[in-house]
Formats: structure tokens, C-alpha cells, sequence
């Protein structure tokens, strides 16, 4: 499927967005330190990827989409 | 990846920060926005940089670096010159209670917040507004406040 306004596909931007997540999560855990902040930039990014597992599922759950989003929530544990 | 044709919109946006797969990934965000980007990582003269190329956008970390303060002085620094005081700025920070307190100071310079973790629309509409808001910031009550405290108009 395409994005009407952009052309992108929603898998690119599926890919884009998970980047995006990790990217951002990872950058945030590296500089805050204590447990409050900790938690609230975890709590964000579940809340961001669950999101974004919805709209993979709802677009046929591309299997390696699915993958990356399981790498990414253990990521944040790790 | 297709971009949108955004030929008359297409701005020149400067990405201030340490870690190079951030400045890949706003590159990346931001080209397909149809924007120009030059990417830096934090410098001395930083602020003569800034003015010398005279970006339509910045968008900075505010805790990085050795002292973790150099966007934030950057960010001072930019506000303080008349070169760069109209400069539209985007703050990137994962520091909750830190933008917390300086929400006022934020507020009062037109600089647009994005709190880490993020996602691709957060950035993408922090950018809008933040180019939707030039005219006001030279315009606003807080802009001429800025001039006047700094003795100029």
C-alpha cells in the first residue's frame, strides 16, 4: 500500500518509524540517569512500539517487521 | 525511498549533536521532508558557525558532550546574538524534568521541544510549527521583549 500524500510505502515508513523508536530510546537511555527518568523513557517506548505493532499487524504483519519490533522491546531491557 | 515534492517548501535545517546515528536518522527524516541539512557534532564556535551559514532551522541536543551543557549554552548563546536571535530552534532531550523547568524560558524564545523517545511524526510536526512560526517570533510580544532587553529594536 501507498502512502496517498508521500508515495512511501507503509513498510518503508513502517521501517523509518521503528528506526526511529530505537534510535531515539537508545540516545534517551544513555543520557539519563536516575530510575524516574529511566522508567519514563521505557515506559514511552513500549507505549510507541505497541503502537507501531498495531499498524504492522493491521498492514499483513510482515514477519521481519514483527522481529525487529521483538529486538527492539529487549533492547530496552538490556 | 519517494520523497514528497516539496520544492517550495525545501529549508535549510542544521543538526547539532554528538551521536552519528541521531544525525543519520534526522538526516534521513529530514531530506525526505524535502529539506537541505548540514549535521555537526558540538564545537567551540559553534555560535560563529551558526551564523556564518545561517540556517532556516536548528535542531539541537541540550545534554551532550563533556560538560552536558553545550546546547544549552549553544541554545543561550543563539537567543543572546542578533545574527541568530530569530533562528526558529528545536530542542531534542530525553531531560523530562529539565524541560520542565525551563518551560517558561522555552516558551518565551519560541523554542519547539521534542522529548526522546520519539517517533517520525513528533519530529515532523515540531519542524511544521517550527517554520510556521517565524513570522511570530519576530512579530511576538516575547520576540520584542527579547530585542528590547537586549537593547535593540
Amino acid at each position: 500500500m501507498l502512502s496517498q500524500e508521500t508515495g512511501v510505502s507503509d513498510k518503508q515508513r513502517e521501517i523509518l518509524e521503528l528506526r526511529t523508536i530505537r534510535v531515539s530510546t537508545r540516545a534517551a537511555l544513555s543520557a539519563v540517569s536516575s530510575d524516574e527518568e529511566v522508567e519514563r523513557v521505557r515506559t514511552m517506548s513500549t507505549e510507541l512500539l505497541a503502537r507501531l505493532e498495531s499498524d504492522v499487524i493491521r498492514d499483513g504483519a510482515d514477519p521481519d517487521l514483527i522481529a525487529a519490533l521483538e529486538a527492539a522491546r529487549r533492547e530496552l531491557w538490556e | 525511498m519517494a520523497k514528497k515534492d516539496v520544492s517550495a517548501t525545501g529549508k535549510h535545517v542544521l543538526v547539532v549533536n554528538d551521536t552519528e546515528e541521531i544525525l543519520d536518522l534526522f538526516r534521513t527524516i529530514l531530506e525526505d521532508l524535502g529539506h537541505r541539512v548540514t549535521a555537526w557534532s558540538f564545537s567551540p564556535d559553534d555560535l560563529s558557525k551558526v551564523t556564518e551559514i545561517q540556517p532556516d532551522l536548528v535542531i539541537l541536543d541540550l545534554l551532550m558532550g563533556p560538560t552536558e551543557l553545550q546546547g544549552w549554552a549553544l541554545l543561550q548563546k543563539m537567543r543572546m546574538s542578533s545574527a541568530t536571535e530569530d533562528i526558529p530552534v528545536i530542542v531534542c532531550s530525553a531531560a523530562t524534568n529539565w524541560v520542565r523547568e525551563q518551560e517558561g524560558w522555552l516558551a518565551a524564545n519560541a523554542v519547539k521541544v521534542v522529548l526522546k523517545p520519539f517517533k517520525v511524526n513528533d519530529l515532523e510536526r515540531a519542524v511544521g510549527e517550527a517554520f510556521g512560526l517565524t513570522e511570530v517570533m519576530t512579530s511576538s510580544p516575547a520576540a520584542r521583549q527579547r530585542k528590547g532587553s537586549n537593547g535593540r529594536n
